[in-house]
């Protein structure tokens, strides 16, 4: 039976020119579970949206062609009716939380139906002890870490009963074992209640690593690609549609095998194929990693902070590192670690408890935030916290402005006639064009920053900070949400930034940042820095990999499968010949 | 184009928009820059303006009044309703352009008759709503009346200052950036 | 501040456990009371009440002192007002003069001893609703005073976002100060930090909007408002000592309200 049919579906946003979807025609059966990929801003959002009705019901705009959802047109029906039908777990995690505690929460739908008291109670329960939180039935979300708050939207959808459920980047945020456990419930789910299952998410590999049955990739509007999981590795769809594919299935088509329909690339484990062994062997060289040595001055450093929110609780403990000029430093680690924490005490917006923060031989902990904010960029986990102005050229310039205003204070007659306004507008103006040509934004200068999607507004807010020019930059998590080639893009222009001697500090989930684009990670836990080292070496140490919820990724597990004992070497010789190729 | 909600629909938005809207007044209501003896600049106007011009007047009311008592309970004072109705009062009178015919805070259309519309509204809301809190301060709590006149006078004055120069101009960018917001194009040139 | 961004103070006492829309049907009944007098015996009366209340509710005495320490700043400046500008103001109440030193009458100050009384009777039960509801009982619980629920619903999405919006608030402004637009100390310039100040509106009521938008979705989406009725999950019936409280207050209001239908003045001054 058909669940979701889309024929020939087109919607435009109210406030722009061109639709966002185009002539979709599109079938998903009961029981599917269908991943959606494709680049950030290209409609994956909005697809759902149609689903479960946001569209029309809350976003405005112009729909042509149908869409049918078990039989009855959303958009014609009213917003209650979808939502008895799908449930969604929205892009925003921290929105759609809107009970005061967890189990106020999962109750949502239940009192709305109007369950009776004694069955809500045995039915919140349930859904709380499926996804494992039963026992933070009494948490507000505050308490509650990403991964956390995430299993409770489940929990949520949960003891809705509906048939579809649609899930917007559900593992946005998460550290990797936290994502796979996730992955691992809606797999779970999907086997035990036969439920239609939509998931959209940048992060392919992690998906695919329980078995999904079809994917759909998005370009544009437009369904480039629309079948089974191991057609689509088999293909360039992902690499032309700029996203990743997962990194082993990299690895064998840089081999240069000849891919046939035996090949079951979706399933790791099924790479131990004859063919796929010799090839990959073939390929690998193995030599000894050469180890780049850094010797230049260091820039930043952090001796013995301590710190803590609540007495006797550290959630920093006695960190210290140095940061030298035009280095790339990640820092890693499992959700609640205190990454976020340690940026904040750097920036200066939280003071240690005790310890020194050095920026260039001075100490600057007891700077105030704006005047470290001269010297080190800050790049915070929401964008939204950031934006002040209504257009992304206001925004973008702002800082510039309050900076130059500064330098300009002494000019008394220019200030008083406003004659440096034009040169001083010039200089914004090529600052701000040069920004968001590196960020990717220039064709959406005139843009107002509502009307950006998540990514894109993501990107925003990294150009209203390069603009300042900092001398140490540090992003939190500034890949999250990002498809593939804005991702290369932007770390490639990471790497410009650092050559003009600008220290990064990069806090990521992503284990293959770490390993292709970082010289060094720290790897942060429980509040404790426990290893400052090349990622390479940190993933061949079990103890930390474990106890921070990192993970090796697919090429090490490939590694392992086709029975390749170098591991780092392999990983190395991956990503040196990766660089090549896109040189 | 231009529709807009009628003020007597109660769905979820308006809900959720009575409540964000009452506890972001109540928490901005906590901070103020001090400009002289018993005066204060509270950007918290600027705020129950912006809701009250988007929402219309029921939410204006409704934002300002529990708002303006949440205020009072975090900072520690108590409950003191009728100055908390003066809130109201306000949200509900500056809201009353959203009725106007032409006027639409979303899409960015307004004429330059409504600015000035809301000018004289949002005063005359100040001035009912502490001559209210006055009155009410008067008769129930027996307060000294010439004290009471002196009082609502300054407070009518100073909130009005803000109001003219802070709230309004933050609202006329509300409209003008919104009127932007429409047939964007991405431009690669 | 408690986890809830709301002052409720985690306890178990008589008042913690009565049900919500019962206190706030007292602290109704209070203040009518005390709007209905300008009486000192009256004030009294109240004050001695609501202190043995507040010593049942369990609420920290370091609490009720810094709340008491605002009210007494408050009433006294208050006081200080009305003396300096309409000194002569307790003749005009009562029609005599009774004059102490430099026209600073007897009358005047009995009014304000008795005014400033009223003001500090008002808030023993203030504390109580504040101090002793806890948030998510409150909702369920207005909608037992008949209210619909999508109205009492307000509060509840209230409590849960007033921690969201201050740390919200808190954030943007270091993420400002970052970008060197202070509004602490640091900048000089006090034009400069209103004008940062007031600029800090802007993404506070953009993120409201925005956040309005995802909430009421998020709302929709799981069915908020599709029936006339709801139940809720925080429900906890009435019982018996929630009638006999019940009972009690309103036959205490009755003879109040008895008492200043049969006293034929509004200011009780008995010189
Ligand atoms: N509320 C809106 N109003 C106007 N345009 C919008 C709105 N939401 C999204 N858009 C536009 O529609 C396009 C698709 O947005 P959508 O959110 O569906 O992207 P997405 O594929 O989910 O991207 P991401 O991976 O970044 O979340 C974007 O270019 C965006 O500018
Ligand atoms: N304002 C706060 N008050 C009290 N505790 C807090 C506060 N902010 C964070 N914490 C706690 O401090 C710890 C570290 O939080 P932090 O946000 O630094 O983690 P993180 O490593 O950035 O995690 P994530 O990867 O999920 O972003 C967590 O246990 C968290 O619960
Ligand atoms: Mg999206
Ligand atoms: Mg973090």
């Amino acid at each position: 039976m058909t669940k979701i049919v889309f024929q020939n579906f087109s919607f435009r946003y109210r406030n722009l020119k061109e639709p966002t979807l185009k002539n979709i025609t599109l079938d998903i059966n009961s029981g599917e579970k269908v991943l959606i990929a494709g680049q950030s801003g290209s409609g994956k959002s909005t697809l759902m949206h149609c689903v479960n009705g946001l569209v029309p019901f809350a976003y405005d705009g112009e729909i042509s062609g149908k869409l049918f959802l078990d039989g009855i047109e959303p958009y014609e029906e009213s917003l209650f009716k979808v939502s008895k039908i799908a449930g969604t777990i929205l892009q925003d995690q921290d929105s759609q939380f809107i009970g005061l505690t967890v189990g106020e929460d999962v109750a949502f739908v239940l009192e709305n139906e109007m369950t009776p008291l004694k069955e809500m109670q045995q039915k919140v329960s349930e859904c709380l002890a499926t996804v494992d939180m039963l026992d933070y039935i009494n948490h507000s979300p505050y308490e509650l870490s990403g991964g956390q708050r995430q299993r409770v939207s489940l929990a949520g959808v949960l003891s809705s009963q509906s048939e579809i459920l649609l899930f917007d980047e559900p593992l946005a945020n998460l550290d990797p074992v936290s994502g796979k456990n996730i992955i691992s419930l809606i797999d779970d789910l999907h086997k035990e209640t036969g439920k239609t299952i939509l998931i959209v998410e940048h992060r392919i590999e992690d998906v695919l690593e329980r078995s999904v049955d079809r994917v759909i990739v998005i370009d544009q509007g437009e369904i480039i690609f629309n079948g089974k999981p191991c057609e689509l590795l088999r293909t360039d769809t992902l690499k032309n549609a700029g996203l990743r594919e997962p990194l082993y299935v990299e690895a064998i088509k840089y081999s240069e095998l000849k891919l046939e329909d035996d090949h079951k690339l979706d399933d790791i484990n099924n790479c131990d194929h004859d063919t796929i062994k010799e090839s990959v062997t073939n390929w690998f060289e193995d030599k000894l990693p050469t180890e780049e040595d850094f010797d230049t001055d260091k820039v930043l450093s952090v001796k013995d902070i301590n710190f803590s929110f609540v007495s006797n609780t550290k959630v920093i403990d006695n960190v210290s590192f140095d940061i030298r000029k035009g280095e790339i430093v990640s820092i890693l680690g499992n959700n609640g670690a205190g990454k976020s924490t340690l940026s904040n005490l750097i920036t200066g917006i939280l003071k240690p408890d005790s310890g020194e923060i050095v920026l260039d031989g001075e100490v600057i902990n007891n700077l105030s935030v704006k005047a470290i904010g001269d010297k080190i960029g800050y790049v915070m986990q929401n964008p939204n916290n950031m934006t002040v102005k209504h257009m992304l050229r206001d925004e973008v310039t702002l800082g510039l402005r309050a900076g130059l205003e500064e330098a300009d204070r002494f000019n008394f007659l220019n200030r008083w006639w406003r004659a440096k306004s034009k040169v001083c507008e010039n200089t914004i103006e090529t600052k701000f064009i040069d920004t968001i040509k590196k960020c990717k934004l220039y064709g959406y200068r005139n843009w107002p920053l509502s009307s950006l999607s998540y990514g894109q507004k993501r990107r925003a807010s990294i150009a209203s900070v390069l603009a300042r020019e900092p001398r140490v930059l540090i992003l939190d998590e500034p890949t999250a949400g990002q498809d593939y080639s804005n991702y290369s893009e932007f770390m490639k222009f990471m790497n410009e930034l650092s050559g003009y001697g600008i220290a990064i500090i990069l806090i990521t989930h992503d284990m293959h940042l770490a390993l292709e684009y970082t010289n060094r990670s720290i790897v942060m836990s429980d509040g404790k820095k426990i290893a400052d080292d090349t990622p390479a070496n940190i993933f061949s140490q079990e103890d930390i990999v474990k106890k921070a919820n990192l993970r090796e990724t697919s090429l090490g597990k490939l590694a392992d499968v086709i029975g390749i004992e170098n591991k780092h070497g392999f990983i190395q010789h991956f990503i040196d010949f990766d660089r090549e190729r896109k040189r | 184009m231009g529709k807009k909600l009628s003020i007597f629909n109660f769905g979820t938005k308006t809900v959720v928009t009575i409540s964000i809207g009452a506890a972001l007044y109540g928490i901005i209501g906590l901070v103020g820059i001090p400009i002289g003896p018993n005066m204060q600049l509270r950007p918290a106007i600027v705020i129950l303006t912006i809701f009250s011009a988007f929402f219309g007047p029921i939410v204006g009311f409704l934002s300002g009044f529990i708002g303006h008592m949440l205020t009072d309970i975090l900072a520690g004072w108590g409950v003191w309703w009728n100055w908390e109705l003066s809130s109201g009062f306000f949200g509900f009178f500056v809201g009353l352009v959203y009725l106007a015919k032409g006027f639409n805070m979303k899409y960015g259309l307004f004429r330059v008759w409504h600015i000035i519309f809301m000018a004289l509204t949002g005063i005359l809301g100040f001035v009912i709503g502490y001559c209210f809190a006055g009155f009410t301060d008067v008769v129930i709590m027996d307060e000294a009346p010439r004290k009471i006149v002196l009082q609502t006078v300054i407070i009518t004055l100073t909130n009005s200052i803000v109001f003219i120069a802070f709230a309004l101009p933050v609202v006329l960018s509300f409209l003008l950036t919104n009127k932007k917001n429409s047939n964007l194009v991405i431009e690669n040139q | 501040m408690s986890k809830f961004g709301t002052l409720y103070v985690e306890s178990d006492s008589f008042f913690h456990r009565m049900e919500p829309s019962l206190k706030v049907l007292i602290f109704v009944l209070w203040s009518i009371t005390v709007f209905m007098f300008l009486d000192l015996r009256v004030d009294l009366v109240l004050l001695a009440l609501g202190s043995v209340f507040l010593l049942f509710s369990k609420i920290p005495f370091r609490i009720i002192r810094n709340l008491f320490i605002v009210v007494l700043l408050f009433t006294l400046t208050n006081a200080l007002f009305i003396l300096l500008i309409t000194p002569e103001y307790g003749t005009v109440l009562t029609g005599s003069t009774t004059n102490l030193f430099y026209g600073l009458t007897f009358e005047t100050l009995f009014y304000i001893f008795t005014l400033s009384l009223k003001y500090i009777s008002l808030l023993p039960v203030v504390m109580i609703l504040i101090f002793t509801t806890h948030p998510s009982r409150f909702a369920s619980s207005l909608s037992k005073l008949g209210i619909p629920y999508k109205w009492a619903y307000t509060f509840n999405i209230m409590f849960r976002y007033i921690p969201d919006i201050q740390n919200e608030f808190k954030t943007i402004a270091n993420a400002q100060a970052a970008r060197g637009l202070s509004i602490k100390k640091d900048e000089k310039s006090i034009v400069k930090r209103a004008r940062n100040l007031f600029n800090l509106t802007i993404p506070l009521i953009n993120s409201a909007l925005a956040r309005i938008d995802k909430v009421s979705n998020a709302m929709d989406l799981r069915g908020f408002g599709k029936y006339g009725k709801r139940t809720w999950y925080n429900f906890t019936p009435m019982r018996k000592v929630d009638y006999a409280v019940l009972a009690m207050t309103v036959i205490i209001f009755l003879m109040f309200l008895l008492f200043r239908i049969y006293s034929n003045t509004r200011f009780w001054y008995p010189f």
